[in-house]
């Protein structure tokens, strides 16, 4: 893990906070949170539906939905810069060139109606880096992501590819102006298991081809094991663990964490009933005082709902922080 | 057949005709959605259905629910060929196999309280009176795991996991033989999906239901079934009960599929085995269909119709470097 330590800092969030402002009261989708993300490594976000993961990646890209969004509190910093005092016209300067984004569903990110090489092309078209002919920078990108026969298919429309090949698609515009972090929100969910492993390994190659940072988000345990070198977990908009993958894995500090991971089901292991964590996230209109857990926790003690436990650190080296009472 | 409870499932083609034109369309192909599977399972079990998008498992389920005409071949529930019924019959066989589907969000009417949602297959099948029927669906609510104090509210109220409760619930209502699950928990997040899995299983124990269960997460299916069988473009490539699928699977599909499941261990780490995707069915491969990415492929492969040959006792696989 040493040689990840020491690499310099990306990508820093400081005390985040992403209010939606509804009829029914203020939906604290993001509550304050705290990252970072080192350069080239790949860093899971893991989290159910609902708890703020979608809403920490639109607030990095500054694409919360207005009016109801808002980020009210908190810093993002791409190395030194302050992404949210970023003007919108400089924010266009950063998205697709220094930032890119990937989306779960391709089928819905790429436009039915326009050519691939159109939509590729204004990748490169709106940053203004045409260096030669463009189409070829087009076939390259698909060279890159080995969609078969790229001079071909680049006059094909999103509807000809299948879900996998319009996910390379994706992956291959995210990565063409060689961004310094790619986010990926659930790139594999909509794909068949076999299509996924392919998705994953082109991924991780990316990533080392590139030494580009790449932010995954993803509600599958799995995925994140399999290409991520650390894990954060969120849970009702905040971040309740962060560890090495390896150490997560084998022993998770959070009561969230080790629930998630045992309620997997494993293949190979029938046994029967699944481990599974009763009840349900809390309404984030008007999150409990206490840990967000504790409700549906059984190591939960009375202070657990009094008081948000602090941010403690169990292993300084691993980086591994959690934020529980059990271990203050 | 005596199969009482049960399903029995023989020879079952489905081929959808592919026209071009407007007005003068012509035939330019068929696309075998369905071509020729066979399989059965007794009442009270479970029969999982796996492979990927595309290979046919959605038409099957079609043809059971009555949804679709097959071309040829046979479906017996509880020991009556349920195809070319009257419409009359048909309608009464649906008291007996019910649907749960992938997206909870998109099966609920948005617009109708949930007793109005639980209890609507009693409505149309004219069961009980209306007070008889309201209790119904506080039993029905309570068995799922829902506080009946809901049965008011709308779906938009409740999360995914919860509608998928409704959504069984009502497939519930009129006490079936069978349900069929289509992806019943591949909409949901992990925690939510080990509820429902263990949900599935404990309602199965208590009214002895028959399951079939479609589903491309393979660790899912292996915790809910007794019997699997993987389907590809069309075909069954292997069916064997759950122990032998996962423990000594014979086709190198079912192999290449068992070892690209991403697992949740980073000691673990999985290449992917398979190259490419899924040819199309309009224009299938001769032979063994799954021969252009067979790791395995001999030059017989490319020829004859492949069949499911019993291999083991109960174990079927279609692959024909087994003799």
């Amino acid at each position: 893990m040493t040689d990840t330590i020491n690499k310099e800092i990306l990508l820093q969030i400081q005390g985040l906070k992403t209010y939606f402002f509804t009829k029914r009261g203020v939906v604290k989708a993001v509550d304050g949170i705290d990252l970072s993300i080192r350069r080239g490594e790949i860093v899971g976000l893991v989290g159910e539906s609902g708890s703020g993961k979608s809403i920490t990646s639109l607030s990095i890209m500054r694409l919360v939905p207005k009016p109801a969004g808002e980020i009210v509190e908190g810093k993002i910093l791409l190395y030194n810069e302050n992404l949210l005092e970023k003007s919108a016209e400089e924010m266009r300067q950063i998205r697709g060139n220094r930032i890119s984004m990937i989306l779960q569903d391709p089928m819905v990110s790429l436009n039915q109606i326009l050519r691939v090489e159109y939509q590729i092309g204004e990748v490169f078209r709106f940053h203004k880096k045409t260096n030669g002919s463009l189409r070829e920078m087009c076939v390259n990108v698909l060279k890159n992501v080995k969609v078969p026969s790229p001079e071909l298919r680049i006059r094909d429309y999103p509807f000809q590819f299948s879900g996998g090949m319009c996910q390379r698609v994706v992956i291959g515009m995210g990565i063409a102006n060689s961004p310094e972090l790619l986010i990926a929100d659930e790139p594999t969910t909509a794909l068949d298991v076999t299509i996924q492993s392919q998705i994953l390994q082109l991924m991780k190659r990316v990533q080392q081809e590139t030494g580009a940072a790449i932010l995954m988000i993803t509600h599958d345990l799995a995925t994140v094991a399999q290409i991520c070198s650390r894990v954060m977990v969120m849970y009702a908009g905040r971040i309740v663990e962060k560890a090495p993958v390896h150490t997560f894995y084998k022993t998770p500090a959070h009561p969230y964490s080790s629930g998630l991971i045992k309620s997997v089901p494993v293949l190979g292991k029938k046994t029967g009933r699944l481990f599974s964590i009763e009840g349900q996230p809390p309404s984030l209109l008007d999150p409990p005082a206490g840990c967000r857990f504790a409700s549906r926790c059984d190591q939960a003690e009375e202070i657990c709902h009094r008081e948000y436990p602090p941010e403690v650190t169990l292993d300084e080296n691993a980086n591994h922080r959690v934020s529980c009472w059990l271990h203050t | 057949m005596n199969n009482q409870g049960g399903i029995e499932v023989k020879d079952l083609i489905k081929h959808f005709p592919v026209t071009s034109g407007v007005i003068f369309s012509r035939l330019i192909g068929v696309v075998k959605a369905v071509d020729g599977i066979s399989f059965s399972i007794g009442k009270g079990k479970t029969f999982g259905l796996v492979g990927e998008s595309g290979c046919g498992k959605s038409t099957t389920v079609n043809l059971i629910l009555g949804l679709e005409k097959p071309t040829s071949g046979d479906i017996y529930i509880d020991g009556e060929n349920i195809i070319g019924l009257k419409r009359k019959k048909v309608f009464d066989l649906r008291r007996k196999v019910q649907a749960v589907f992938q997206d909870p969000f998109r099966s609920l009417n948005p617009r109708k309280k949930i007793k109005q949602i639980i209890s609507e297959p009693l409505v149309v099948h004219k069961i009980g009176t209306k007070q008889q029927r309201y209790e119904r669906v506080l039993e029905l609510m309570e068995l799922v795991g829902l506080k009946p104090e809901t049965a008011e509210h709308y779906p938009h109220e409740f999360s995914g996991g919860q509608r998928q409760r409704i959504a069984f619930a009502r497939a519930l209502s009129l006490n079936p033989e069978m349900i069929i699950l289509d992806e019943p928990v591949s909409a949901l997040d992990v925690s939510i999906q080990a509820q429902i899995v263990n949900l599935l299983i404990d309602i199965q124990q208590k009214l002895k239901v028959t399951y079939i269960v479609i589903s491309h997460d393979l660790a899912v299916v292996e915790h809910i079934s007794d019997k699997i069988g993987v389907m590809y473009l069309g075909q069954l490539v292997e069916l064997a009960p759950v122990k032998d699928l996962y423990g000594n699977p014979l086709h190198p599909y079912t192999k290449a599929l068992l070892a690209s499941v991403p697992v949740a261990d980073p000691e673990n780490i999985k290449e992917s085995v398979l190259e490419g995707e899924v040819p199309s069915p309009l224009n299938p491969p001769s032979g063994c269909n799954f021969h252009p990415r067979c790791s395995k492929m001999k030059p017989e492969c490319k020829k004859g119709k492949k069949i499911l040959r019993e291999i083991t006792p109960g174990h079927f696989s279609s692959c024909p470097l087994f003799t």
